[in-house]
C-alpha cells in the first residue's frame, strides 16, 4: 500500500528513532483516548436521554405532556375523529419499577394496548415474543377470543379479570425469576412502596434496531391500563390490590382521576405528510396536550445533554490540539535532523511533494498506531469515568443498565482518522517547509531564506485566530448556541497556543537582564538557549500552558461556586432524616417514588416533630427541563427557621404558596429564563399548559435549567400526582429513641434513611467527583504535555549535541551538563505556569461571568483559587523537570568527538 | 549540453549577501571530463549547483541540452535530476539507514520503479564498480573508499548524461582517491555522458580532460588537460 521509496525511507528511520517514535505515538494515543472516551460517554448520555424521553419510541408522532402525562381518555376521542393519515392510535405508558424478589433489580415497566399489532411479526417495536409454555392458558382464552375479534375494550375488561397482572419480560428477568423464585409463584414488582403480583406468559427478545434495544435486558411489557394503575396508583397505596376488588376501586377512581398515560403514540399511513397530520391531530386535541415530531419530542433533552456533550468534547478536542503541536514539534526535530537526508533526497531527484509524502507517510504510519492504541485506552476511560458516576446516570436515566463499553465502527474509524489527521497535519508543516528549501542550500547546509514568510504566516495565523475567537464571542447571540461562547473561546486558545513562541520570546525577552545580572552561567546557558529556539520550546511551553490554564480555570471555577454552594446545601439540608425509596442518588428524582402515606406514617410516629415531603418533576419550559420542587410549603418555611434562625432570608415567601397556583423560582431560573415576579409562567400538565404566577425569587443551586417550587398539595390537584419523592423528617430533641424509630419504620417498609451529616457529606462529595472528572481529563492534555517536554528537551540536547560537546571538552563536568538541561526544563515549567495562570485567569473570569451565567443563569464571585494553584504550578514546574531528566542523561553520555563534529 | 551563459548567483548568509558567481559562462559537452578548481570560496561548487539543477541562476542562463533550467519548474528540475544527471559527493551523502544497493537503488525507487526490479538494477551497478559483494552492507559498515563506490554506483544507476562530482576525493586518502579518479576517468563518452568534478586538488584536477579554473566567482582560465 505505501510505496517502497516511503517504506525504505521512512518507517526504517521511524524504527531507528523508536524514542521519539513512541512519544509521537503517546501523544497522539492519549489525544484519541480522550476523544473516543468522550464519544462514548455522548453516545451513551445521548442514548439514555433519548430513551428516557421517548422509550419505545417508533411512532410518527407523538400526543404529549412531558412527564405530566396524558389522559388515557385521549386515545378514543382521537380514534373516534379518524383524523385523516393516522393509521393508529396507540396509549403508552412507563416507568421504573423494582423488583424485591431479584435483589431490588430494576426494571422498565412498559405498559402497551394488546393487539394483534404488538403481538405479530411485524409489529413496530421489532420483538419477538416466545410465549410459555407454564402460561396458565385457561385464564387466557376469553382474552385471545376478544383480540381476535378485534374488539380492545373487550380485551382490556378479560385482562382485568385475570388474577394477576400477565406480563413479558426480558429472557435475563425471567431467567433470574424462574431460579430465584420458580413459574409457581408470581413475579412481584414494586413501585411508590406497592407490591404488584404478575404472571409471566412470554419472553420477549428485541431485534438489534428495536425501539426497546437499549433497555436490554430490563423489560417488563404489560397491558397499558393495569401499568397505568401500578404507575398511576389509585390510593390507598400499600395493598396488594388485584381482580374484580381492583376493578371496582379503579372505576371509582378513574371518575375524579381520570387516567393517565405517558404520551400517545400515532402511527401514520404511508406516504401521509407528517405536518398535515400533525396539524389535524392538534386540531382534535386542543391545548389539552402537544403532537410532537421525534425530532421535536428530542430536542429539550438533547439541549441538556449537549452541554454534557460539549463539555466532553472541548476536552477531548483540547488533548488532540495539545498533542497535534506537540506531534509537530517533534517532526519539527525530525525534518531538521533528516536536513542532510533531504539535501540527498533532492539531489537524486526527489520531487518536493515526494520529501512532503516521505514525511507524512511516516507521521501517518505513527498516527495510525497511536490511534490503535488510543482507541481501547479510550473505552477504558469511559469505562472509568462512568463508573465513577453509574449511580447518578442510573437516576437520571429510565433505563437502569448505561452501557459504557458500546465501542460503534464509526467511532473506532473515527477516531482512527482524527489519529491519522493529526498526525499527518502536524507533518505537514516542516514537512513542507523542508520541501520548500532550495536543494542547494539543503546540500550546502545552509539556511534559507525563507524564513521570514513563515514568520509572518504564522503570526497572522495567530492574531486570526484569535481575532475570529474574541469575534465569536462578542458575537455569540446571534451565532448558534455555544458556538460563540465555547467555540470562541477554544479558537482564542488555539491561537495563544499557537503564538506561544511569540509570548515566550517576549517572556524571555523581558526576564534576559535579570537572568544576566543575577544567575550563575549554567541557568544563563540554559536561558540562552530556551531563547535561541522559541519556535522549539515555545509550542512545548504553550502546551504546558494550555494545560495549566484549564486546571487553573477549573480549580478557580470550583472555588467560586464552593462556598456559596456549600452554604446554601447547609441551609436546605436541615432536616435529621431523610426518607425516600431508591438511593441517595436518585431520592432527588421522580425516579423512585413512594406513596404519601409514608409521610402521614411518619408523622405518626412519636419521636417525629414534622415531616416535609417533596415530589420532583422535570417538565420542559422554554425549549428545555428544568425542575419542578412540589414540597410541603408551610412545613418547610417553618421547620427550616427553626433550624436556620438567621439563614435563608427569603424562606418565608414559601408561606405564601398553600392553596394558590402561585409559585418561586429560583434566581438562575428568572435569569435564564428572563422571568420576573408578577409574570405568569405555564408548565406541561396532564390535560395541557398549567399556569402559574411567579411571586418570588429564591436561592437555589439544585438544577442549571432553574427550579420552581409550588406547594404539594396544590401540585397533587394540578398534575395529579400523590406520589412523593423524599420526607425530610425533624425529629423530637428530647426523645428517647428518636431517629431509631424512624430507622425501624423505614427498615419495615424497605426504605432508606440517612440522616443529616451523610446527606451533606455525599453532596460534597458528588460536587468533587464532577471537578474531579474534569481534572482527569486536563490531567490527560498535562502528561500530554509533558511528553512534549521530554521531546523538546530530547531534541534542546540533540540541537546543543555540539555545544554540549564543547563544553565536555574544555573541562565542563557532567553534573554540569546534567545541571545545564535540567534549568532548561524548569525555566520551561516556569514559563509554562506564568503563561498557564496568566490565561486561566480570564478564563475563569469569562467561564463565571460569560458562559455559566449563559448556560445556567447561576451567578458566582470570582474567587482566585491561590491554594489549588500553588499545587497545580508545583506539579507542572515538577512535571517538566521530571521530564527533563532523560535528556540530561542523553546529555551526559555524548560522545565528545562525536559531538564536537556534529552539524 | 550543460551551458552557462553569462550565470550570475547571489544568496545571503545570515545577513551578509555572497556574490558566490559572477557572470560566468561555461559549456559543457558529452565526452568530456571537466574538473572545475579553484580556493575555498570560490565559487566552485554554486557552480556546480547551477549546472547540476540543484539551484537556478540569479541572473543569465543554465542551459540543459537547449532547455532552460530556469524556466523549468521544480518539478521538472527533480525529474531532470533524477533521470538525467548524477551526483557524488565529498561527503558520499549515503544514507546511513539504507544498504549499499538499496541507496543505489535510490533514484529508480523515486521514481516509482519497482523494489526488486530496482534492486536488480542497483545490483548491476554495484558490479560496475566492484561493490557488488558489499550489497547488502550499511555504510557505517564500509570504508571511505567504498562508501565512495557506492555513491558512483547511485549516480551511474539511471544511465545519466552528466555525473557531477563535488570534490569526491577530499575525504578520501591517496590510494583510494586514484582508484575513485580512475573510475570516474572511465566513465565520459562522446554522445553519451560527460563528467564534471569540483576539486582543490590539482591531482585529481589531472584525471580531467579540461580543467576550468575559477577565483572569485568567476573563470580565470579554461584550458585543456594533456595527461602524460
Amino acid at each position: 500500500m505505501i510505496p517502497a521509496v516511503y517504506r525504505l525511507l521512512g518507517l526504517r528511520y521511524v524504527l531507528q528513532r523508536w524514542d521519539r517514535a513512541a512519544l509521537i505515538i503517546a501523544s497522539i494515543s492519549l489525544g484519541v483516548a480522550t476523544l473516543v472516551s468522550a464519544r462514548i460517554l455522548n453516545q451513551c448520555v445521548e442514548v439514555a436521554a433519548q430513551d428516557t424521553t421517548t422509550p419505545a419510541g417508533s411512532a410518527d408522532l407523538y400526543v404529549t405532556n412531558g412527564e405530566a402525562g396524558v389522559y388515557r381518555s385521549l386515545t378514543e376521542e382521537m380514534r373516534a375523529a379518524n383524523i385523516p393519515g393516522v393509521r393508529a392510535v396507540q396509549p403508552v405508558v412507563y416507568d421504573r419499577v423494582s423488583l424485591p424478589q431479584l435483589d431490588q433489580r430494576v426494571a422498565v415497566l412498559l405498559g402497551a394496548e394488546v393487539s394483534g399489532q404488538i403481538l405479530s411479526r411485524d409489529n413496530p417495536l421489532k420483538m419477538k415474543v416466545e410465549l410459555l409454555r407454564e402460561a396458565p392458558l385457561f385464564q387466557l382464552a376469553p382474552l385471545i377470543g376478544a383480540i381476535s375479534e378485534g374488539d380492545f375494550s373487550k380485551a382490556s375488561e378479560a385482562w382485568d379479570r385475570i388474577p394477576g397482572r400477565l406480563v413479558l419480560v426480558t429472557r435475563p428477568i425471567y431467567d433470574d425469576w424462574k431460579a430465584r423464585v420458580g413459574p409457581g409463584k408470581p413475579l412481584v414488582l414494586q413501585y411508590a412502596g406497592r407490591a404488584v403480583d404478575c404472571l409471566p406468559i412470554g419472553v420477549v427478545q428485541f431485534d438489534a434496531d428495536s425501539p426497546l434495544a437499549p433497555l436490554g435486558g430490563n423489560f417488563i411489557g404489560m397491558e397499558v391500563n393495569q401499568a397505568s394503575r401500578i404507575l398511576r396508583p389509585i390510593p390507598p397505596f400499600g395493598a396488594v390490590l388485584g381482580g374484580p376488588a381492583e376493578v371496582t376501586a379503579a372505576a371509582a377512581w378513574d371518575r375524579t382521576h381520570p387516567m393517565k398515560v405517558n404520551r400517545l403514540d400515532l402511527f401514520l399511513e404511508p406516504g401521509t405528510d407528517k405536518e398535515v397530520a400533525r396539524q389535524a391531530a392538534a386540531a382534535v386535541i386542543g391545548f389539552r396536550a402537544e403532537i410532537r415530531t421525534p425530532e421535536a419530542q428530542r430536542r429539550s433533552t438533547q439541549e441538556i445533554v449537549s452541554g454534557l456533550q460539549i463539555g466532553f468534547l472541548v476536552c477531548s478536542a483540547g488533548a488532540m490540539i495539545v498533542g497535534l503541536f506537540l506531534v509537530y514539534n517533534a517532526l519539527a526535530v525530525t525534518v531538521a535532523e533528516r536536513r542532510p537526508d533531504i539535501g540527498i533526497l533532492r539531489s537524486l531527484g526527489a520531487t518536493r511533494f515526494q520529501i512532503v509524502a516521505l514525511f507524512a507517510t511516516a507521521a501517518g504510519v505513527l498516527g495510525l498506531v497511536g490511534a490503535a492504541l488510543g482507541v481501547p485506552l479510550g473505552v477504558m476511560l469511559a469505562e472509568v469515568t462512568l463508573g465513577q458516576f453509574e449511580d447518578e446516570l442510573k437516576s437520571m436515566f429510565l433505563n437502569p443498565a448505561v452501557n459504557p463499553t458500546r465501542l460503534t465502527w464509526t467511532n473506532a474509524l473515527l477516531a482512527m482518522a482524527a489519529g491519522l489527521f493529526t498526525a499527518v497535519f502536524a507533518a505537514l508543516v516542516p514537512a513542507t517547509q523542508a520541501a520548500m528549501d532550495d536543494p542547494a542550500h539543503v546540500v550546502r547546509r545552509t539556511t534559507a531564506g525563507s524564513k521570514g514568510l513563515w514568520k509572518l504566516a504564522h503570526q497572522i495565523t495567530c492574531v486570526a485566530l484569535i481575532g475570529m475567537g474574541i469575534g465569536m464571542i462578542l458575537l455569540r447571540h446571534a451565532l448558534p448556541p455555544r458556538l460563540g461562547s465555547i467555540g470562541g473561546m477554544m479558537l482564542v486558545l488555539v491561537g495563544l497556543l499557537l503564538a506561544a513562541p511569540l509570548l515566550v520570546g517576549m517572556l524571555v525577552g523581558l526576564f534576559r537582564p535579570l537572568v544576566r545580572a543575577f544567575c550563575g552561567l549554567t541557568i544563563r546557558m540554559a536561558f540562552d538557549n530556551l531563547s535561541r529556539t522559541p519556535g522549539r520550546t515555545g509550542v512545548v511551553i504553550g502546551a504546558l500552558g494550555a494545560g495549566v490554564a484549564m486546571m487553573f480555570q477549573t480549580a478557580g471555577v470550583g472555588r467560586s461556586n464552593e462556598e456559596p454552594v456549600v452554604d446554601w446545601i447547609s441551609q436546605v439540608v436541615v432536616a435529621d432524616q431523610f426518607v425516600f425509596a431508591g438511593n441517595m442518588t436518585s431520592a432527588n428524582s421522580s425516579n423512585s417514588p413512594m406513596s404519601d402515606s409514608v409521610a402521614k406514617d411518619l408523622r405518626a410516629l412519636p419521636a417525629v416533630e414534622r415531616v416535609m415531603t417533596i415530589r420532583y418533576s422535570r417538565p420542559e419550559f422554554n425549549g428545555t427541563v428544568v425542575y419542578l420542587i412540589a414540597l410541603d410549603a408551610t412545613e418547610y418555611a417553618r421547620a427550616t427557621r427553626s433550624r436556620v434562625p438567621d439563614g435563608l432570608p427569603d424562606v418565608e415567601k414559601f408561606l405564601d404558596l398553600p392553596g394558590t397556583d402561585d409559585v418561586l423560582v429560583s434566581e438562575n431560573f428568572a435569569r435564564r429564563h428572563n422571568v420576573n415576579i408578577g409574570d405568569t409562567i405555564q408548565l406541561p400538565g396532564p390535560n395541557g399548559p398549567v399556569s402559574l404566577r411567579v411571586i418570588g425569587t429564591i436561592v437555589d443551586y439544585s438544577w442549571s435549567r432553574g427550579s420552581v417550587f409550588m406547594d404539594r398539595k396544590r401540585y397533587a390537584e394540578l398534575f395529579g400526582d400523590n406520589l412523593i419523592d423524599m420526607c425530610h423528617v425533624f425529629v423530637k430533641s428530647n426523645h428517647p429513641t428518636g431517629a431509631k424509630d424512624v430507622e425501624h419504620y423505614a427498615s419495615e417498609k424497605g426504605l432508606f434513611v440517612t440522616d443529616r451529616d451523610a446527606l451533606r457529606r455525599f453532596l460534597s462529595e458528588l460536587i468533587s467527583r464532577i471537578y474531579l472528572l474534569a481534572y482527569l481529563q486536563q490531567i490527560v492534555i498535562g502528561v500530554v504535555a509533558a511528553l512534549g517536554v521530554v521531546t523538546a528537551l530530547l531534541i534542546s540536547v540533540l540541537q546543543r549535541k555540539r555545544e554540549l560537546g564543547l563544553l565536555l571538552a574544555v573541562g565542563a563536568t557532567p553534573g554540569q551538563v546534567l545541571r545545564s538541561v535540567l534549568a532548561e526544563a524548569v525555566l520551561m515549567g516556569l514559563f509554562g505556569t506564568a503563561l498557564g495562570i496568566l490565561i486561566g485567569l480570564p478564563m475563569e473570569w469569562y467561564v463565571l461571568k460569560v458562559v455559566l451565567v449563559e448556560e445556567s443563569g447561576f451567578v458566582f464571585d470570582v474567587v482566585i483559587p491561590w491554594k489549588q494553584a500553588l499545587g497545580i504550578a508545583t506539579a507542572s514546574i515538577g512535571t517538566a523537570t521530571l521530564a527533563g531528566l532523560l535528556p540530561a542523561i542523553n546529555a551526559v553520555r555524548t560522545r565528545i568527538p562525536e559531538a564536537i563534529q556534529w552539524e | 549540453m550543460i551551458e552557462l551563459i553569462d550565470a550570475v548567483k547571489s544568496y545571503t548568509q545570515g545577513r551578509r549577501v555572497v556574490n558566490a558567481v559572477r557572470g560566468v559562462t561555461l559549456r559543457v559537452n558529452t565526452g568530456e571530463f571537466v574538473s572545475i578548481m579553484g580556493p575555498s570560496g570560490s565559487g566552485k561548487s554554486t557552480l556546480m549547483h547551477l549546472m547540476g539543477a540543484l539551484d537556478t541562476p540569479s541572473g543569465g542562463r543554465a542551459v540543459f541540452h537547449g532547455q532552460d533550467m530556469q524556466m523549468m519548474t521544480d518539478r521538472q528540475r527533480s525529474l531532470l535530476r533524477r533521470e538525467r544527471i548524477g551526483f557524488v559527493f565529498q561527503a558520499f551523502n549515503l544514507l546511513p539507514n539504507l544498504t549499499a544497493a538499496e541507496n543505489v537503488a535510490l533514484p529508480l525507487l523515486l521514481g516509482g520503479q519497482p523494489r526488486r526490479g530496482s534492486l536488480h538494477r542497483a545490483t548491476e551497478s554495484l558490479e560496475r564498480v566492484n561493490m557488488a559483494h558489499r550489497a547488502d552492507h550499511f555504510p557505517d559498515e564500509m570504508s571511505g573508499g567504498e562508501m565512495q563506490r557506492v555513491a558512483v554506483a547511485r549516480a551511474l544507476i539511471a544511465e545519466p548524461e552528466a555525473v557531477l562530482c563535488d570534490e569526491p576525493t577530499g575525504n578520501l586518502d591517496t590510494a583510494t582517491s586514484r582508484e575513485i579518479l580512475t573510475l570516474l576517468a572511465a566513465l565520459p563518452e562522446v554522445g553519451k555522458r560527460a563528467v564534471i568534478m569540483v576539486t582543490h586538488d590539482p591531482t585529481a584536477a589531472s584525471y580531467g580532460t579540461r580543467l576550468v579554473k575559477i577565483r572569485d566567482g568567476t573563470v580565470e582560465a579554461d584550458e585543456p588537460v594533456y595527461r602524460n
